[in-house]
């Protein structure tokens, strides 16, 4: 028998505890309830968008400026994303610039690339922030893992923030302070979380 | 007539007060307070001091005059000075009253030594002389201490004992300052360390904090839409392009 401390670090607690993560339709805005396979409203399955998307199997990389809009600047991010990293060894964090197909929004497709890019290490725990510059799109999407932890209101008051930035087209200064204020938001996150954990412990 | 008789009749108050031969002996005890032979060997150790070192201690042991202690100072005080020019003290004690005895010096010394501390030696011989045993004041004692003092001031004077007496309090004050001082240091020692390990502590922690890592506990995963690793979410912002 394993002892109890060693079983309290295995233990998988349920998402129902957290207050982070919104269960929507990344296509349709649609409330989703409980492990849905398909949106009720729109239709929406992970597979159904293959046949609309090129480009299969992209592996995730920490910058991928397929559009070139931060060129030289892209350390900046990249230093942000890594200091996160460091401090969150679970995490993995992308920041990627595209230009959406057609009638497809910024979420749809990031949805898709998390699930579909290859290798898909700590893909659960990844979260990639895309930004198309075209369509003035701007993403922000999590693994099944790390959902939880990432307060949906806060999220969408940064992504207002970063816009402002990305309005003008200052891209890399954006995605900067995007990622210095998720740091943040996970860390209190973290915070509250293991308090959660304990609570739980305690109460088993 | 008026004026002569004024004259006179000063002359006479002044004789009455001051105007007075010095003695043949440093002790003049008509009453035979002293037993003869401590007498003599007073009288003999007072002489003999006064042969060597010119210090001249009288002690009169007579009934006083009925005058205020200022105006009986200053009586002696003339005494003193019209006796000798050197050195000297005045005992005067009246054996029937219970007065104590009346202490009054003169001469060069008291301007050479502190004057201060010369008056405080007299006032503790003073207090010294009527804790005998008997009902009146140990003259003898009194009146042979005086004397070893003032020869220990005279003494002193070549030794520099003034001087080393002021060096001593000088270097009482400055150990005392010295002391004052290293209680400061120490108190501003211990509030420094205090402070140092408290923050040495405070960056201790942050650097501690700054160095952990930080893991999510884990989450019952419930997949949907068909998705294996992201259910997605709506986190959608479209946002206005304005010209840099």
């Amino acid at each position: 028998m394993a002892p109890p401390r060693k079983h309290s670090k295995a233990l998988s607690l349920p998402p129902s505890l957290f207050k982070g993560g919104a269960r929507d339709c990344p296509s349709c805005n649609h409330h989703l309830g409980i492990s849905p396979s398909i949106c009720p409203n729109c239709q929406c399955h992970l597979e159904g968008l293959d046949p609309f998307i090129q480009n299969n199997h992209t592996p995730l990389q920490t910058i991928m400026d397929t559009t070139e809009i931060v060129k030289n600047d892209d350390q900046l991010i990249r230093k942000a994303i890594e200091f996160t990293e460091l401090k969150f060894p679970q995490l993995r964090l992308i920041f990627c610039t595209a230009t959406c197909p057609k009638d497809f929004k910024a979420s749809t497709i990031a949805w898709w690339m998390l699930n579909r890019s290859t290798p898909s290490t700590n893909a659960s725990w990844t979260g990639i922030l895309l930004v198309d510059p075209v369509s003035h799109q701007v993403t922000f999407q999590v693994g099944y893992d790390l959902e939880v932890f990432v307060n949906r209101q806060k999220l969408d008051a940064l992504l207002i923030e970063c816009g402002q930035w990305f309005s003008i087209r200052e891209w890399a200064q954006g995605a900067t302070i995007f990622f210095e204020e998720l740091h943040k938001m996970l860390r209190k996150a973290h915070k509250e979380a293991l308090k959660i954990k304990k609570n739980f412990i305690k109460q088993r | 007539m008026r004026k002569t008789l004024l004259t006179l009749s000063f002359l006479l108050c002044i004789h009455s007060l001051g105007a007075r031969e010095r003695p043949s002996h440093f002790i003049s005890d008509p009453s035979n307070f002293f037993l003869r032979e401590t007498k003599r060997s007073l009288e003999s150790s007072l002489a003999n001091q006064s042969d060597r070192l010119g210090i001249n201690v009288f002690v009169l042991l007579e009934p006083q005059q009925d005058l205020p202690l200022e105006e009986r100072e200053i009586h002696f005080k003339n005494l003193g000075n019209s006796w000798t020019d050197k050195n000297w003290t005045i005992i005067s004690y009246d054996p029937d009253q219970i007065a104590p005895p009346l202490i009054v010096t003169g001469g060069p010394f008291r301007q050479e030594h502190d004057a201060e501390f010369w008056d405080a030696e007299i006032e503790l011989l003073r207090e010294l002389s009527l804790q005998s045993w008997s009902k009146k004041a140990d003259i003898d004692f009194l009146a042979r201490q005086i004397s070893e003092s003032l020869v220990f001031l005279s003494r002193a004077k070549d030794a520099h004992v003034t001087t080393l007496a002021k060096n001593y309090k000088q270097q009482q004050r400055d150990k005392t300052q010295a002391l004052l001082s290293r209680h400061i240091f120490l108190a501003t020692l211990a509030i420094a360390s205090t402070l140092i390990v408290a923050f040495s502590a405070f960056l201790i922690r942050k650097m501690y904090l700054n160095q952990r890592k930080m893991r999510f506990p884990r989450t019952i995963r419930e997949t949907r839409l068909g998705a294996p690793h992201s259910g997605g979410s709506s986190a959608n912002l479209f946002f206005e392009s304005h010209p840099k």
